[in-house]
Protein backbone atom coordinates (compact mmCIF):
# COMPACT_ATOMS: atom_id res chain seq x y z
CA UNK A 1 0.00 0.00 0.00
CA UNK A 2 1.07 2.98 -0.99
CA UNK A 3 0.83 6.55 1.16
CA UNK A 4 1.98 9.73 0.14
CA UNK A 5 1.88 12.71 2.73
CA UNK A 6 2.46 16.59 2.69
CA UNK A 7 3.41 18.01 6.00
CA UNK A 8 3.35 21.96 5.89
CA UNK A 9 5.27 21.86 1.80
CA UNK A 10 5.71 25.55 0.71
CA UNK A 11 7.58 26.03 -2.18
CA UNK A 12 9.02 29.60 -3.74
CA UNK A 13 10.40 29.98 -7.44
CA UNK A 14 13.93 31.90 -7.69
CA UNK A 15 12.77 35.05 -10.18
CA UNK A 16 15.70 37.71 -10.67
CA UNK A 17 16.30 37.04 -7.35
CA UNK A 18 12.83 37.60 -5.70
CA UNK A 19 11.36 34.31 -4.55
CA UNK A 20 7.74 33.71 -5.86
CA UNK A 21 5.79 31.64 -3.43
CA UNK A 22 4.12 29.18 -5.20
CA UNK A 23 3.18 27.14 -2.44
CA UNK A 24 2.54 27.50 1.05
CA UNK A 25 1.73 25.01 4.23
CA UNK A 26 0.05 22.73 2.14
CA UNK A 27 -0.62 19.74 4.47
CA UNK A 28 -2.58 16.58 2.81
CA UNK A 29 -2.02 12.70 2.65
CA UNK A 30 -3.13 10.52 -0.25
CA UNK A 31 -2.95 6.76 -0.21
CA UNK A 32 -3.69 3.29 -1.49
CA UNK A 33 -5.48 2.78 -4.99
CA UNK A 34 -7.55 6.20 -4.78
CA UNK A 35 -7.73 8.89 -7.24
CA UNK A 36 -7.29 12.49 -5.35
CA UNK A 37 -8.60 15.11 -7.77
CA UNK A 38 -6.34 18.14 -6.93
CA UNK A 39 -8.66 21.47 -8.14
CA UNK A 40 -7.61 25.02 -8.13
CA UNK A 41 -7.53 28.41 -9.96
CA UNK A 42 -5.16 28.63 -12.77
CA UNK A 43 -1.39 29.92 -11.41
CA UNK A 44 -1.91 28.43 -7.76
CA UNK A 45 0.42 26.34 -7.88
CA UNK A 46 -0.79 22.63 -9.24
CA UNK A 47 1.90 22.02 -11.35
CA UNK A 48 4.50 22.90 -8.79
CA UNK A 49 2.37 19.99 -6.57
CA UNK A 50 2.64 17.61 -8.49
CA UNK A 51 6.43 18.17 -9.34
CA UNK A 52 6.98 18.57 -6.07
CA UNK A 53 5.61 14.75 -5.53
CA UNK A 54 6.85 13.58 -8.37
CA UNK A 55 10.53 14.86 -6.99
CA UNK A 56 11.32 17.23 -10.17
CA UNK A 57 11.54 20.00 -7.45
CA UNK A 58 12.53 20.04 -3.89
CA UNK A 59 10.12 21.85 -1.05
CA UNK A 60 11.56 24.87 0.20
CA UNK A 61 10.03 24.15 3.66
CA UNK A 62 7.82 21.25 4.93
CA UNK A 63 8.40 17.74 3.88
CA UNK A 64 6.95 14.95 1.52
CA UNK A 65 6.53 11.53 2.93
CA UNK A 66 6.26 8.51 1.02
CA UNK A 67 5.19 4.88 2.36
CA UNK A 68 4.91 2.17 0.22
CA UNK A 69 5.10 -1.68 1.02
CA UNK A 70 7.75 -1.90 -1.59
CA UNK A 71 9.96 0.58 -0.93
CA UNK A 72 11.96 1.99 2.26
CA UNK A 73 13.47 5.20 2.83
CA UNK A 74 12.45 6.40 -0.85
CA UNK A 75 10.55 7.79 -3.45
CA UNK A 76 7.95 5.21 -5.29
CA UNK A 77 8.29 4.51 -8.79
CA UNK A 78 5.99 7.43 -10.00
CA UNK A 79 4.92 8.52 -13.79
CA UNK A 80 3.98 12.00 -14.85
CA UNK A 81 1.51 12.78 -17.36
CA UNK A 82 1.96 16.02 -18.80
CA UNK A 83 -0.43 18.70 -20.08
CA UNK A 84 0.59 18.45 -23.57
CA UNK A 85 3.55 18.00 -25.49
CA UNK A 86 4.91 15.32 -23.12
CA UNK A 87 5.08 12.42 -25.71
CA UNK A 88 8.86 12.70 -27.80
CA UNK A 89 8.44 13.53 -30.81
CA UNK A 90 11.49 11.54 -32.38
CA UNK A 91 10.22 8.41 -31.07
CA UNK A 92 7.52 6.21 -32.48
CA UNK A 93 4.27 6.26 -30.58
CA UNK A 94 4.90 2.65 -29.34
CA UNK A 95 8.23 3.41 -28.16
CA UNK A 96 6.96 6.72 -26.62
CA UNK A 97 4.78 4.23 -25.02
CA UNK A 98 7.71 1.63 -23.77
CA UNK A 99 9.80 4.59 -22.74
CA UNK A 100 9.22 3.88 -18.92
CA UNK A 101 9.88 0.59 -19.82
CA UNK A 102 13.31 1.10 -21.50
CA UNK A 103 14.29 3.16 -18.60
CA UNK A 104 13.55 0.05 -16.14
CA UNK A 105 15.36 -2.34 -18.19
CA UNK A 106 13.07 -4.52 -19.76
CA UNK A 107 14.36 -5.89 -22.84
CA UNK A 108 12.63 -4.27 -26.63
CA UNK A 109 10.47 -7.30 -27.27
CA UNK A 110 9.19 -7.53 -24.22
CA UNK A 111 8.57 -3.93 -23.41
CA UNK A 112 6.82 -3.12 -27.70
CA UNK A 113 4.69 -6.34 -26.38
CA UNK A 114 3.61 -4.39 -23.65
CA UNK A 115 3.37 -1.11 -25.62
CA UNK A 116 1.25 -2.37 -28.09
CA UNK A 117 -0.93 -4.46 -25.58
CA UNK A 118 -1.70 -1.06 -23.87
CA UNK A 119 -2.06 0.86 -27.41
CA UNK A 120 -4.64 -1.65 -27.87
CA UNK A 121 -6.43 -0.59 -24.82
CA UNK A 122 -6.40 3.05 -25.82
CA UNK A 123 -7.29 2.05 -29.76
CA UNK A 124 -4.07 3.31 -30.93
CA UNK A 125 -2.94 -0.04 -32.01
CA UNK A 126 -2.73 1.29 -35.81
CA UNK A 127 -0.39 3.80 -34.83
CA UNK A 128 2.01 2.20 -32.96
CA UNK A 129 5.06 3.08 -35.52
CA UNK A 130 3.57 6.20 -36.58
CA UNK A 131 4.96 9.18 -35.20
CA UNK A 132 3.27 12.03 -32.74
CA UNK A 133 3.36 14.84 -35.19
CA UNK A 134 1.11 12.41 -37.41
CA UNK A 135 -1.69 12.15 -34.49
CA UNK A 136 -4.09 14.61 -33.07
CA UNK A 137 -3.58 16.10 -29.82
CA UNK A 138 -6.43 13.91 -28.21
CA UNK A 139 -4.21 10.63 -29.36
CA UNK A 140 -0.93 12.01 -28.12
CA UNK A 141 -2.61 12.47 -24.59
CA UNK A 142 -3.45 9.16 -24.65
CA UNK A 143 -0.21 8.16 -25.34
CA UNK A 144 1.30 10.02 -22.63
CA UNK A 145 -1.65 8.36 -20.45
CA UNK A 146 -0.57 4.55 -21.92
CA UNK A 147 3.23 5.11 -21.28
CA UNK A 148 2.32 6.12 -17.45
CA UNK A 149 0.39 3.45 -16.84
CA UNK A 150 2.28 0.68 -18.80
CA UNK A 151 5.33 1.76 -16.73
CA UNK A 152 3.46 -0.27 -14.02
CA UNK A 153 4.16 2.09 -11.58
CA UNK A 154 2.79 2.32 -8.14
CA UNK A 155 2.05 6.13 -8.13
CA UNK A 156 0.36 8.15 -11.20
CA UNK A 157 0.42 11.89 -11.11
CA UNK A 158 -1.84 13.80 -13.56
CA UNK A 159 -1.01 17.33 -14.90
CA UNK A 160 -4.46 18.73 -16.62
CA UNK A 161 -3.98 15.64 -18.93
CA UNK A 162 -6.94 16.89 -20.90
CA UNK A 163 -6.93 20.84 -20.21
CA UNK A 164 -5.91 20.99 -24.03
CA UNK A 165 -8.93 19.06 -25.62
CA UNK A 166 -11.94 19.62 -26.79
CA UNK A 167 -15.12 19.03 -25.19
CA UNK A 168 -16.06 16.09 -26.80
CA UNK A 169 -12.40 14.60 -26.92
CA UNK A 170 -12.16 15.22 -23.13
CA UNK A 171 -15.95 13.36 -22.37
CA UNK A 172 -14.24 10.45 -24.31
CA UNK A 173 -10.87 10.71 -22.94
CA UNK A 174 -12.72 10.66 -19.42
CA UNK A 175 -14.09 7.88 -19.83
CA UNK A 176 -11.54 5.91 -21.05
CA UNK A 177 -9.00 6.97 -18.02
CA UNK A 178 -12.15 6.01 -15.81
CA UNK A 179 -11.84 2.72 -17.55
CA UNK A 180 -8.32 1.87 -17.38
CA UNK A 181 -7.99 2.86 -13.72
CA UNK A 182 -10.70 0.52 -13.00
CA UNK A 183 -8.49 -2.56 -14.33
CA UNK A 184 -5.51 -0.93 -13.14
CA UNK A 185 -6.09 0.70 -9.71
CA UNK A 186 -2.90 2.44 -8.98
CA UNK A 187 -2.67 5.82 -6.62
CA UNK A 188 -3.72 9.24 -8.76
CA UNK A 189 -3.70 12.66 -7.90
CA UNK A 190 -5.20 14.38 -10.76
CA UNK A 191 -4.81 18.22 -11.14
CA UNK A 192 -7.28 20.27 -12.98
CA UNK A 193 -9.27 23.64 -13.31
CA UNK A 194 -12.33 21.85 -13.92
CA UNK A 195 -14.58 21.34 -11.06
CA UNK A 196 -17.13 18.44 -12.82
CA UNK A 197 -13.53 16.50 -13.96
CA UNK A 198 -12.37 17.24 -10.38
CA UNK A 199 -15.59 15.40 -8.91
CA UNK A 200 -16.29 12.39 -11.92
CA UNK A 201 -12.83 11.17 -11.25
CA UNK A 202 -11.79 11.86 -7.64
CA UNK A 203 -12.28 9.80 -4.54
CA UNK A 204 -11.78 13.13 -3.07
CA UNK A 205 -11.54 16.77 -4.16
CA UNK A 206 -8.68 19.10 -3.03
CA UNK A 207 -9.31 22.56 -3.32
CA UNK A 208 -6.81 24.75 -3.37
CA UNK A 209 -6.66 27.99 -2.90
CA UNK A 210 -5.06 31.24 -5.57
CA UNK A 211 -1.49 31.80 -5.51
CA UNK A 212 0.28 31.04 -3.16
CA UNK A 213 -1.27 27.92 -2.91
CA UNK A 214 -3.34 26.04 0.15
CA UNK A 215 -5.45 23.27 0.25
CA UNK A 216 -8.72 25.13 1.44
CA UNK A 217 -10.98 21.93 1.81
CA UNK A 218 -10.95 17.95 1.26
CA UNK A 219 -13.96 17.05 -0.37
CA UNK A 220 -15.08 13.17 -0.23
CA UNK A 221 -16.70 12.28 -3.26
CA UNK A 222 -19.21 9.47 -2.42
CA UNK A 223 -19.88 8.17 -5.87
CA UNK A 224 -19.68 4.34 -6.33
CA UNK A 225 -17.11 3.00 -8.56
CA UNK A 226 -16.95 1.84 -11.50
CA UNK A 227 -18.64 5.46 -12.60
CA UNK A 228 -19.50 6.52 -15.39
CA UNK A 229 -20.18 9.92 -17.42
CA UNK A 230 -23.55 10.53 -15.63
CA UNK A 231 -22.29 9.81 -12.16
CA UNK A 232 -21.96 13.16 -10.90
CA UNK A 233 -25.52 14.08 -11.88
CA UNK A 234 -26.88 13.17 -8.61
CA UNK A 235 -28.44 16.31 -6.42
CA UNK A 236 -26.18 15.44 -3.65
CA UNK A 237 -23.11 15.86 -5.90
CA UNK A 238 -24.60 18.97 -7.89
CA UNK A 239 -24.55 20.92 -4.24
CA UNK A 240 -20.79 19.51 -3.41
CA UNK A 241 -20.50 21.45 -7.22
CA UNK A 242 -21.82 24.21 -5.91
CA UNK A 243 -19.79 24.38 -2.40
CA UNK A 244 -16.56 23.57 -4.61
CA UNK A 245 -17.53 26.82 -6.90
CA UNK A 246 -18.32 28.72 -3.86
CA UNK A 247 -14.82 28.32 -2.49
CA UNK A 248 -13.17 29.20 -5.99
CA UNK A 249 -15.02 31.95 -6.67
CA UNK A 250 -13.67 34.27 -4.42
CA UNK A 251 -10.47 33.49 -6.09
CA UNK A 252 -11.48 33.44 -9.04
CA UNK A 253 -12.46 36.87 -8.76
CA UNK A 254 -9.47 38.21 -7.06
CA UNK A 255 -7.70 36.75 -9.72
CA UNK A 256 -9.61 38.81 -12.10
CA UNK A 257 -9.45 42.18 -10.30
CA UNK A 258 -5.57 41.92 -10.41
CA UNK A 259 -5.98 41.52 -14.15
CA UNK A 260 -7.83 44.73 -14.71
CA UNK B 1 -3.48 2.27 -40.62
CA UNK B 2 -5.70 2.22 -43.27
CA UNK B 3 -7.28 4.96 -41.33
CA UNK B 4 -4.20 6.76 -42.07
CA UNK B 5 -3.66 5.72 -45.45
CA UNK B 6 -7.47 7.00 -46.14
CA UNK B 7 -6.30 10.31 -45.27
CA UNK B 8 -3.29 10.66 -47.41
CA UNK B 9 -5.07 9.81 -50.22
CA UNK B 10 -7.24 13.41 -49.88
CA UNK B 11 -9.96 12.41 -47.94
CA UNK B 12 -9.59 14.30 -44.48
CA UNK B 13 -10.50 12.48 -41.28
CA UNK B 14 -11.04 14.77 -38.13
CA UNK B 15 -8.79 12.33 -36.22
CA UNK B 16 -6.18 12.88 -38.10
CA UNK B 17 -3.65 15.73 -38.16
CA UNK B 18 -4.78 18.08 -41.94
CA UNK B 19 -0.92 18.14 -42.20
CA UNK B 20 -1.22 14.62 -42.98
CA UNK B 21 -3.35 15.25 -46.16
CA UNK B 22 -0.81 16.98 -47.89
CA UNK B 23 2.57 15.01 -48.39
CA UNK B 24 5.81 17.00 -47.41
CA UNK B 25 7.89 16.40 -50.58
CA UNK B 26 4.42 17.06 -52.98
CA UNK B 27 5.60 20.19 -53.21
CA UNK B 28 9.02 19.84 -52.96
CA UNK B 29 9.15 17.51 -56.52
CA UNK B 30 6.68 19.83 -58.12
CA UNK B 31 9.57 22.67 -56.93
CA UNK B 32 12.29 20.34 -58.55
CA UNK B 33 11.06 20.02 -61.95
CA UNK B 34 10.22 23.64 -62.27
CA UNK B 35 13.85 24.45 -61.13
CA UNK B 36 14.75 22.20 -63.69
CA UNK B 37 13.17 23.59 -66.39
CA UNK B 38 13.95 27.45 -65.58
CA UNK B 39 17.51 26.32 -66.03
CA UNK B 40 17.67 24.31 -68.84
CA UNK B 41 16.01 27.85 -70.46
CA UNK B 42 18.89 29.53 -69.19
CA UNK B 43 21.35 27.36 -70.70
CA UNK B 44 19.88 27.54 -74.26
CA UNK B 45 19.03 30.64 -74.28
CA UNK B 46 23.28 31.64 -73.36
CA UNK B 47 23.73 28.84 -75.84
CA UNK B 48 21.82 30.75 -78.51
CA UNK B 49 22.90 34.32 -77.69
CA UNK B 50 26.79 32.59 -78.23
CA UNK B 51 26.49 31.51 -81.46
CA UNK B 52 24.75 33.98 -82.62
CA UNK B 53 27.82 36.05 -81.82
CA UNK B 54 25.75 38.53 -79.36
CA UNK B 55 28.51 37.19 -76.67
CA UNK B 56 32.06 36.63 -77.28
CA UNK B 57 32.71 33.04 -77.51
CA UNK B 58 36.13 33.50 -75.78
CA UNK B 59 34.90 35.10 -72.69
CA UNK B 60 31.18 33.23 -72.53
CA UNK B 61 31.89 29.89 -74.35
CA UNK B 62 28.73 28.45 -74.65
CA UNK B 63 27.27 25.34 -72.12
CA UNK B 64 27.82 22.96 -74.86
CA UNK B 65 31.40 23.49 -74.88
CA UNK B 66 32.12 23.92 -71.58
CA UNK B 67 30.30 20.55 -70.98
CA UNK B 68 32.99 19.24 -73.62
CA UNK B 69 35.61 20.94 -71.09
CA UNK B 70 34.27 18.85 -68.00
CA UNK B 71 34.64 15.93 -70.17
CA UNK B 72 37.91 16.47 -71.57
CA UNK B 73 39.01 16.68 -67.70
CA UNK B 74 37.14 13.89 -67.03
CA UNK B 75 39.48 11.67 -69.79
CA UNK B 76 42.92 13.15 -69.30
CA UNK B 77 42.47 12.10 -65.59
CA UNK B 78 43.24 15.88 -64.68
CA UNK B 79 39.86 15.56 -62.80
CA UNK B 80 40.48 12.49 -61.27
CA UNK B 81 43.92 13.88 -59.83
CA UNK B 82 42.78 17.41 -59.02
CA UNK B 83 39.00 16.11 -57.49
CA UNK B 84 40.92 13.68 -55.56
CA UNK B 85 42.83 16.14 -54.02
CA UNK B 86 40.04 18.32 -52.74
CA UNK B 87 37.83 15.90 -51.84
CA UNK B 88 40.77 14.43 -49.81
CA UNK B 89 41.42 17.74 -48.13
CA UNK B 90 37.53 18.94 -47.86
CA UNK B 91 36.67 15.33 -46.04
CA UNK B 92 39.12 15.55 -43.58
CA UNK B 93 38.33 18.62 -42.83
CA UNK B 94 35.29 18.61 -42.30
CA UNK B 95 35.51 15.02 -39.94
CA UNK B 96 37.75 16.49 -37.97
CA UNK B 97 36.48 20.19 -37.48
CA UNK B 98 33.00 19.19 -37.33
CA UNK B 99 33.39 16.14 -34.76
CA UNK B 100 35.23 18.94 -32.71
CA UNK B 101 32.72 21.41 -33.56
CA UNK B 102 30.07 19.46 -32.27
CA UNK B 103 31.59 18.07 -29.31
CA UNK B 104 32.68 21.79 -28.32
CA UNK B 105 28.87 22.85 -29.06
CA UNK B 106 27.28 20.20 -26.81
CA UNK B 107 29.65 21.05 -24.32
CA UNK B 108 29.12 24.28 -24.17
CA UNK B 109 25.50 23.79 -24.29
CA UNK B 110 25.07 21.51 -21.57
CA UNK B 111 27.93 23.56 -19.30
CA UNK B 112 27.44 27.20 -18.25
CA UNK B 113 30.64 28.00 -16.86
CA UNK B 114 32.46 26.45 -19.93
CA UNK B 115 30.09 28.32 -22.19
CA UNK B 116 30.70 31.78 -20.10
CA UNK B 117 34.94 30.89 -20.98
CA UNK B 118 34.40 29.85 -24.27
CA UNK B 119 31.44 32.33 -25.63
CA UNK B 120 33.81 35.19 -25.87
CA UNK B 121 37.16 33.45 -27.39
CA UNK B 122 33.88 31.89 -30.28
CA UNK B 123 32.53 35.20 -31.02
CA UNK B 124 36.12 36.92 -31.69
CA UNK B 125 37.25 33.87 -33.62
CA UNK B 126 34.14 33.03 -35.71
CA UNK B 127 34.01 36.09 -38.14
CA UNK B 128 37.59 36.15 -39.08
CA UNK B 129 37.79 34.90 -42.85
CA UNK B 130 39.52 31.49 -42.75
CA UNK B 131 41.47 32.34 -45.62
CA UNK B 132 42.99 34.79 -43.72
CA UNK B 133 44.76 32.69 -41.00
CA UNK B 134 46.18 30.47 -43.62
CA UNK B 135 49.70 32.27 -43.93
CA UNK B 136 49.64 31.81 -39.84
CA UNK B 137 48.86 28.63 -40.39
CA UNK B 138 51.62 27.95 -42.78
CA UNK B 139 53.92 29.25 -40.70
CA UNK B 140 53.53 26.47 -37.70
CA UNK B 141 52.34 23.53 -40.21
CA UNK B 142 54.53 24.12 -43.48
CA UNK B 143 52.65 24.74 -46.63
CA UNK B 144 52.17 21.05 -47.46
CA UNK B 145 48.56 19.52 -46.48
CA UNK B 146 48.67 19.72 -43.29
CA UNK B 147 48.20 23.24 -42.94
CA UNK B 148 44.78 23.64 -45.76
CA UNK B 149 43.21 20.74 -44.12
CA UNK B 150 43.67 22.50 -40.67
CA UNK B 151 41.99 26.10 -42.40
CA UNK B 152 39.18 23.83 -43.71
CA UNK B 153 38.66 22.07 -40.06
CA UNK B 154 38.26 25.66 -38.78
CA UNK B 155 35.46 26.21 -41.30
CA UNK B 156 33.61 23.41 -40.22
CA UNK B 157 34.16 23.80 -36.85
CA UNK B 158 32.09 27.03 -36.06
CA UNK B 159 29.24 26.33 -37.81
CA UNK B 160 28.56 22.97 -35.94
CA UNK B 161 29.56 24.48 -33.00
CA UNK B 162 27.15 27.38 -32.95
CA UNK B 163 24.57 25.07 -34.36
CA UNK B 164 25.21 22.46 -31.94
CA UNK B 165 24.77 25.04 -28.97
CA UNK B 166 21.87 26.53 -30.57
CA UNK B 167 20.48 22.48 -30.65
CA UNK B 168 21.31 20.82 -27.38
CA UNK B 169 20.43 24.53 -25.38
CA UNK B 170 16.47 25.07 -27.12
CA UNK B 171 15.46 21.87 -26.20
CA UNK B 172 12.19 22.64 -23.75
CA UNK B 173 12.84 21.47 -20.38
CA UNK B 174 9.27 19.12 -20.58
CA UNK B 175 11.45 16.68 -22.08
CA UNK B 176 14.16 16.45 -19.66
CA UNK B 177 11.40 16.45 -16.86
CA UNK B 178 10.02 13.52 -18.65
CA UNK B 179 13.34 11.79 -18.84
CA UNK B 180 14.16 12.31 -15.18
CA UNK B 181 10.79 11.57 -14.04
CA UNK B 182 11.13 8.31 -16.12
CA UNK B 183 14.88 7.86 -14.13
CA UNK B 184 16.69 8.15 -17.33
CA UNK B 185 20.52 8.11 -16.43
CA UNK B 186 23.00 10.25 -18.36
CA UNK B 187 23.75 8.27 -21.12
CA UNK B 188 20.02 7.64 -21.60
CA UNK B 189 19.74 11.48 -21.84
CA UNK B 190 21.72 11.66 -24.24
CA UNK B 191 20.53 8.79 -26.48
CA UNK B 192 16.98 9.55 -26.36
CA UNK B 193 16.76 13.26 -25.39
CA UNK B 194 19.51 15.72 -26.54
CA UNK B 195 20.94 13.60 -29.59
CA UNK B 196 17.34 13.72 -31.11
CA UNK B 197 16.17 16.70 -30.13
CA UNK B 198 19.36 18.73 -31.48
CA UNK B 199 19.55 16.05 -34.46
CA UNK B 200 17.22 18.77 -36.79
CA UNK B 201 19.51 22.02 -35.88
CA UNK B 202 22.93 19.98 -35.78
CA UNK B 203 21.80 18.67 -39.59
CA UNK B 204 21.22 22.56 -40.32
CA UNK B 205 24.51 23.74 -39.30
CA UNK B 206 25.99 20.64 -41.24
CA UNK B 207 24.91 22.00 -43.94
CA UNK B 208 26.34 25.58 -43.21
CA UNK B 209 29.52 24.06 -42.45
CA UNK B 210 29.85 21.78 -45.58
CA UNK B 211 29.47 24.73 -47.63
CA UNK B 212 31.57 26.64 -45.72
CA UNK B 213 34.32 23.65 -45.84
CA UNK B 214 33.94 23.67 -49.83
CA UNK B 215 34.78 27.77 -50.03
CA UNK B 216 37.53 27.49 -47.99
CA UNK B 217 39.30 24.31 -49.50
CA UNK B 218 39.03 26.38 -52.95
CA UNK B 219 40.34 29.11 -51.49
CA UNK B 220 43.23 27.76 -50.23
CA UNK B 221 43.91 25.77 -53.22
CA UNK B 222 43.70 28.42 -55.30
CA UNK B 223 45.91 30.69 -53.29
CA UNK B 224 48.48 27.83 -52.70
CA UNK B 225 47.97 24.90 -53.96
CA UNK B 226 49.61 22.69 -57.01
CA UNK B 227 47.19 19.99 -56.86
CA UNK B 228 43.22 20.39 -56.37
CA UNK B 229 39.72 21.91 -58.19
CA UNK B 230 41.04 25.29 -56.79
CA UNK B 231 44.41 25.01 -58.04
CA UNK B 232 43.02 24.11 -61.50
CA UNK B 233 40.83 27.21 -61.47
CA UNK B 234 44.14 29.17 -61.04
CA UNK B 235 46.24 27.47 -63.22
CA UNK B 236 43.21 27.52 -66.23
CA UNK B 237 43.53 31.19 -65.58
CA UNK B 238 47.21 31.41 -66.02
CA UNK B 239 47.45 29.62 -68.93
CA UNK B 240 44.28 31.41 -70.05
CA UNK B 241 42.26 28.39 -71.11
CA UNK B 242 38.66 30.10 -70.36
CA UNK B 243 36.26 27.23 -70.90
CA UNK B 244 38.78 25.15 -68.83
CA UNK B 245 38.02 27.87 -66.33
CA UNK B 246 34.40 27.14 -66.68
CA UNK B 247 34.27 23.22 -66.61
CA UNK B 248 36.02 23.21 -63.28
CA UNK B 249 33.93 25.81 -62.13
CA UNK B 250 30.95 23.40 -63.16
CA UNK B 251 32.42 20.59 -62.06
CA UNK B 252 32.95 23.02 -58.05
CA UNK B 253 28.77 23.78 -58.58
CA UNK B 254 28.35 20.17 -58.51
CA UNK B 255 30.03 19.17 -55.98
CA UNK B 256 27.86 21.94 -54.26
CA UNK B 257 24.61 20.43 -55.56
CA UNK B 258 25.69 16.86 -54.71
CA UNK B 259 26.34 17.39 -51.26
CA UNK B 260 23.33 19.63 -50.31
CA UNK B 261 21.61 16.55 -51.79
CA UNK B 262 23.38 14.22 -49.89
CA UNK B 263 22.48 15.99 -46.54
CA UNK B 264 19.05 16.18 -47.38
CA UNK B 265 18.84 12.52 -47.81
CA UNK B 266 20.48 12.32 -44.31
CA UNK B 267 18.03 14.27 -42.98
CA UNK B 268 15.53 12.37 -44.16
CA UNK B 269 17.07 9.53 -42.57
CA UNK B 270 18.08 10.30 -39.26
CA UNK B 271 14.93 12.98 -38.68
CA UNK B 272 12.04 10.96 -40.34
CA UNK B 273 10.04 12.31 -37.30
CA UNK B 274 9.98 15.83 -38.49
CA UNK B 275 6.58 16.77 -40.20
Amino acid sequence: MTRVSCHEVGFRYLNAGHGIAALEGVSFAVGGHEIASVVGPSGCGKTTLLKLLAGLLTPSSGEIRFEDANVRNGRPRNALVFQDHGVFPWLKVVDNVAFGLEMQGVGTTERRDRARSFLERVGLLDFGSRYPHELSVGMRQRVGIARAFVSDVPVLLMDEPFGALDAQTRLLLQQELLGIWQQDRKLVVFVTHDIEEAILLGDRVLVMSGRPGRILEEIPIPLPRPRSLAAPDRPDITEVKWHIWSLLEAEARRQLSIHD
Amino acid sequence: MAHLESAGGGGATSAVDPRLTRRPDEGREGGGWSSVLVIACILLAWEAVVRLDLLPRFYFPPPSSIARGVVDLARSGQLAEHGRATLYRLTIGLVVGGTLGVMAGVAMGRSRAFRRVADPIVSALYPIPKIAILPLVMVFLGIGDASKVFVIAIAAFFPLLISSLAGVSQIPDIYFEVASNYGTGRLGLFKRVILPASMPTVLAGLRIALNSAIHVTIAVEVVSAVRGLGALVWLSWEILRIEQLYATLTVIAALGILSTWGIDRLTRRLVPWRP
